[in-house]
């Protein structure tokens, strides 16, 4: 099934390169806009990486829902015999590495203009590794959720933003601990089971938002 | 039922506002401008009470989609928003004067401006759908996950509060409220419940009447 979901990725991979090349110029446009200051560079680097990530993400899997729902792929997910759960896991996971891996090596390749050493960016990439089957989670149930309405992007990042903020906010404390030289293991921990549980909230919502947007 | 409880809200105001901002003795060491607390604080807790309100109507809908609980559901939210924001803006007026700044990354703070975001994104998800009923299945799926969250996105705020500034300087420390005070607070939280209520009724009436106007519409 996973495979299958990667194939449908593959097919779809202009939407794949324009939400990659988003991401890069973006922090590009950031880095060069924030000078050659290095202390700035440094302390906005997890920040601007991690807000980004979420609005690509957020703006790319609600299209690839629709264009899935528009050939009518999400109705047959519910004729299948397995629960629809294991094709938004299998989403999820097709997701993760297709468009996250690339954006870490877009992540990896940006960080010297952000002046940060290899193993900070090491860091860092590792925190937005573990986050991101949760953003992919979520962009999937607020995809699900408007498929049926107009607004499109803007819509979706006012229903999800408010949810990723433990996220956000546990993945910069480790940056943060980090930096300051001190153990930074246990919001890694706490990072990693909001990560888990947030995928098992919005997989098991998204199964509703599933059978409710196919049915009408 | 309305007029009922839009007079025991009237009552309950006029003594709540007498007995707070007359009766009860100033703090000792805010002064008067804790007189305040009888707005803000009720206003905070029916902002999160009419959230489990809307959430266990949206848990109603989505399981045993009953229409009536639909209804209560959309009918509830902007009653909440509105406490919410009643409650940032009672609470950074009151900031202003005692900390010093309109605004402080407090986790209390912070949790009830999303909780304001929660309320926005279940109305504009409501508001995003043409047919209202699927609209409302929507959003109560959202309120749902908002309602299971919004205690994570506490705590990750409170950790990343502890980090970053000392909580001695945000907390208010609360010595055992004296009972002139408490009854005034009390009163104040009746009268915003009978508020909310009435406007529940109303909003509600108003609701059902549109629907049944809607389905006219369908019909011809």
């Amino acid at each position: 099934m996973i495979r299958n979901e990667i194939h449908k990725l593959y097919l779809n991979s202009g939407n794949l390169l324009a939400s990659l090349s988003f991401f890069a110029l973006a922090l590009f446009y950031f880095s060069l806009a924030l000078g050659s200051e290095e202390i700035i560079l440094k302390h906005c680097a997890p920040i601007l990486l991690w807000l980004l990530a979420i609005l690509t993400l957020l703006f790319s899997t609600p299209l690839l829902l629709k264009a899935e729902h528009q050939a009518g792929l999400l109705d047959e997910v519910l004729l299948h015999p397995l629960a629809p759960s294991f094709y938004l896991l299998s989403k999820i996971g097709a997701e993760v590495l297709l468009l996250g891996l690339p954006l870490l090596g877009i992540g990896a390749l940006f960080s010297p203009l952000f002046s940060l050493s290899f193993v900070e960016s090491a860091q860092l990439l590792l925190t937005l590794l573990m986050g991101f089957p949760a953003l992919s989670a979520l962009g999937v149930l607020g995809g699900l959720l408007t498929l049926h309405t107009q607004g499109g992007g803007l819509l979706i990042s006012l229903l999800i933003l408010p949810l990723t903020i433990p996220l956000l906010l546990f993945a910069l404390s480790v940056m943060e601990m980090a930096r300051l030289g001190l153990d930074s293991f246990a919001p890694f921990c706490l990072l990693i089971s909001v990560s888990l549980f947030l995928v098992i909230l919005s997989v098991g919502a998204g199964q509703w938002a599933l059978r409710l947007a196919v049915e009408e | 039922m309305l007029p009922i409880t839009l007079c025991l809200m009237i009552i309950l105001l006029s003594i709540g506002l007498y007995t707070g901002l007359f009766v009860s003795p100033p703090d000792y060491q805010q002064g008067d401008a804790m007189r305040i607390m009888y707005i803000h604080v009720p206003a905070s807790w029916m902002a999160l009470f009419v959230y489990g309100f809307l959430a266990l109507m949206s848990l109603f809908a989505i399981v045993w989609r009953h229409p009536l609980a639909e209804i209560l559901a959309i009918s509830a939210a902007p009653i909440g928003a509105l406490f919410t924001v009643l409650s940032l803006l009672t609470g950074s007026l009151w900031g202003k004067p005692m900390w010093g700044t309109f605004w402080v990354w407090d986790a209390r703070l912070t949790s009830v401006l999303v909780l304001l975001f929660l309320y926005g994104g279940y109305w504009a998800l409501y508001k995003a759908y043409s047919q209202p009923d699927q609209g409302i299945r929507a959003a109560s799926l959202l309120a749902l996950v908002g309602v299971i969250n919004l205690p994570i996105i506490k705590g990750s705020v409170e950790w990343w509060n502890t980090l970053h500034q000392p909580a001695s300087l945000t907390k208010f420390s609360n010595p055992s409220v004296h009972s002139s005070m408490l009854t005034p607070l009390f009163l104040m939280t009746g009268a915003y419940l009978c508020y909310f209520i009435s406007m529940l009724i109303l909003r509600t009436y108003t609701e059902l009447n549109k629907r049944k106007i809607f389905i006219w519409e369908a019909m011809e």
